[in-house]
């Protein structure tokens, strides 16, 4: 049963919101000019590009122009942008929270698969519900250290709960807009929403920048992920590494285009080298040999799940992804930004 | 003559042993693996459809290191991971002498020989794991939780609890950097200690990683990271985390000590050098080697010293086979 109207304008992805809008979709968008229009201001709002924003006169205007932008974000195929969207989403849903009573926050927070009870003044998760959110490493303050436990039950103070909440629900909207991007047809989006997509597009690139082609640009070293940069001073000083971050080091290489020659020198200093094994190991991985499969870069998650992972400050707290890292640290350093890669400087030399 | 001791020590003890001491939890979902002490090659992927099976291939092998697995699977024997069909895994808190950092640079704990004040750093430790960690903060059963002695150097702590069955390696891993104190931010917890009156006392009143804290603290005589220091457990994270993790069966022999990987029901009072050799009257003639870095050191009643490196005596077979397989000693005719 769909809650009441102002309630899902302000929180248009609560269970059941979707019955009020069934039947809508990037292909017959433009017969509802309202719900583009709301949509299109909504995601240009709330990735900066305009100051205009158009708030919906009813809960079913609301709920439309919410599913529509996230089909519209996910349409643009940058995964850059969408991952913005999820982010300034965010950001607005911890605020409408703090505006609420924590009362509400209980039914929010069930509509993003998070159980959790109102408990006095706190909130409170048995600690399996708890293991089992994804995607909440990245922030300290939601870490089980940080955090009241008492015989299997997690207590939340009201803000760090909507952090909590926030922070699932942006991570449950990359993961829906990415899945959408995946399956998305070009040929079935209508032609005047693709404009409105198109020039979203287009404006975000040129405000943000155009995202950096990392394999363009020669391999700056100083610029690495700290994990990265920790693993291969190990190497350097002659200590031999393990395979999980031999792994990590190999694939982030060649993942911004060193060739496997370059990359077999970073690992001549190891004590167990022999060329000959290292080049075959090192060809698999790049997806020259057998399957011809080409291994991804771990991402940030399973790198510390393995030990891998070496720094947890500065911008590491906020990654999900070697490159990621590496992507930003060059934009910085294109800014002129003097600490771009310097996270965790003290753990390597 | 050497050898002779050993292996009729394992198969004296496999031989007697009652079958169901050889019981776990869904046995017919484990996969089995078995190591030869020159540790050159596991034999896996097998399966054993009650406990007299078991039984009869543990005296069938030449001796080897024994291990199930944590995990429960559809069909365990198959040999292509993928194909097992996981349907969970218990989760194992290992603790290891060479992996605690008070004691792992200890020359006799490299050797692999734990004196008492080792024993009871490693057993306080297993304590606290249990007590304040799995049973206070994480609301484990008392039920589901089994220590036993690893035969070697120090326990496992298993946790077979349904509903944590399939807890993912994520998970897994939020658990290890609560007990290893990782994810704890100090600065937050120094915050906490500058408040003032009641908001002081609610904040170190919490329970957790903070009440734990206050505790050591105290007084004032140490200091935050003097306390977490103290708190914080050095768990192997790999063995928690690998969901496919082969560990030593129990009441199967450690092929590297003789010694029986036990269920311990009273931690207090057990000591692993008497309560896990093999019970057994007959003696046998050992020389020994050079064992001034052990001396005060007692295994099975028989005390280790400088005067009695070089020597030749007769001691109890299982302390024996302790000694040879720890290279202490050598069999004698």
């Amino acid at each position: 049963m769909p809650a009441g109207s102002e309630v899902l304008k302000k929180y248009p992805f609560l269970r059941g919101a979707e019955e009020l809008v069934e039947g809508l979709s990037l292909t017959n968008l433009s017969d509802f000019p309202r719900v583009l229009e709301l949509a299109e201001k909504k995601i240009r709002y709330m990735l900066g590009l305009s100051g205009e924003r158009d708030y919906p006169m009813d809960k079913r205007d609301a709920v439309a122009a919410f599913s529509a932008s996230l089909a519209m974000a996910s349409a643009t195929g940058s995964r850059r942008l969408i991952r913005s969207y999820a982010s300034a989403l965010s950001r607005e849903l911890e605020k409408e929270l703090s505006t609420d009573a924590p009362d509400i926050y209980e039914e929010v927070a069930a509509s993003l698969g998070v159980k959790a009870q109102l408990d006095g003044k706190e909130f409170k998760m048995s600690l399996l519900d708890y293991l089992s959110l994804k995607g909440i490493d990245n922030e300290p303050d939601l870490l089980l250290p940080q955090l009241k436990v008492e015989h299997g039950v997690v207590y939340f103070q009201v803000n760090v709960f909507r952090k909590l909440v926030s922070t699932v629900f942006r991570r449950t909207l990359v993961e829906k807009m990415e899945s959408q991007m995946r399956e998305l047809s070009a040929a079935a989006i209508d032609p005047k929403v693709k404009d409105a997509i198109a020039s979203i597009s287009a404006e975000f690139s040129k405000r943000r920048g155009e995202e950096v082609d990392i394999s363009s640009l020669s391999p700056i070293e100083s610029l690495f992920p700290p994990c990265v940069k920790f693993w291969i001073s190990q190497m350097n000083k002659g200590i031999n590494i393990p395979h999980q971050a031999r792994f990590l080091v190999a694939t982030f290489l060649l993942s911004i285009d060193m060739s496997v020659d370059d990359v077999l020198k970073y690992f001549s200093h190891t004590p167990d080298y022999d060329e000959h094994i290292a080049r075959y190991q090192i060809e698999d991985l790049a997806g020259q040999r057998g399957s011809g499969k080409k291994y991804s870069v771990p991402r940030c998650e399973t790198l510390r799940t393995s030990g891998v992972c070496t720094c947890r400050q500065g911008l590491c707290q906020h990654m999900t992804h070697p490159l990621l890292y590496y992507k930003i640290s060059i934009q910085k350093r294109l800014n002129g930004d003097p600490n771009a890669g310097r996270d965790c400087a003290g753990s390597f030399s | 003559m050497q050898e002779e001791i050993v292996r009729a020590h394992f198969h004296e003890y496999y031989a007697g042993i009652d079958a169901e001491k050889l019981f776990i939890p869904d046995l017919p979902k484990r996969e089995f693996g078995f190591l030869r002490p020159d540790k050159r090659e596991m034999i896996r992927h097998l399966s054993f459809y009650d406990v007299s099976s078991l039984k009869s291939y543990l005296m069938s092998i030449p001796i080897s290191h024994v291990y199930s697995s944590t995990a429960i699977y559809r069909d365990p024997s198959n040999k292509d991971m993928n194909a097992k069909g996981w349907e969970g895994s218990d989760m194992v808190f290992e603790f290891d002498a060479d992996h605690v950092k008070q004691l792992k640079d200890k020359p006799n704990v490299r050797s692999g020989v734990l004196d008492g004040s080792d024993w009871s750093l490693i057993k306080d430790h297993t304590w606290r794991l249990v007590n304040d960690f799995l049973l206070d903060d994480f609301g484990f059963s008392q039920n589901d939780i089994s220590i036993n002695f690893s035969g070697n150097r120090g326990f496992h702590v298993r946790v077979s609890s349904k509903p944590y069955l399939q807890l993912s390696q994520e998970g897994r891993r939020r658990l290890a950097s609560y007990i290893n104190g990782a994810d704890l931010d100090v600065d937050l917890i120094y915050s906490k200690l500058k408040q003032r009156g009641r908001a002081k006392i609610i904040a170190l009143s919490q329970p957790g990683w903070m009440s734990k804290v206050a505790k050591v603290i105290g007084d004032g005589q140490n200091s935050v990271e003097e306390a977490i220091d103290s708190i914080a457990l050095d768990i192997d994270e790999n063995v928690l985390l690998d969901l496919h993790r082969l560990i030593r069966h129990v009441n199967t022999l450690h092929a590297s000590t003789g010694m029986i990987v036990m269920p311990v029901r009273d931690l207090e009072s057990f000591v692993p050098y008497e309560d896990a050799l093999v019970p057994c009257d007959e003696e046998v003639r050992v020389k020994f080697g050079d064992l001034r870095p052990y001396s005060g050191i007692s295994v099975g009643g028989l005390t280790l010293s400088e005067g009695l490196s070089g020597k030749d005596m007769r001691v109890n077979r299982s302390v024996a086979v302790f000694l040879v397989l720890k290279g202490l000693a050598q069999g004698n005719n």
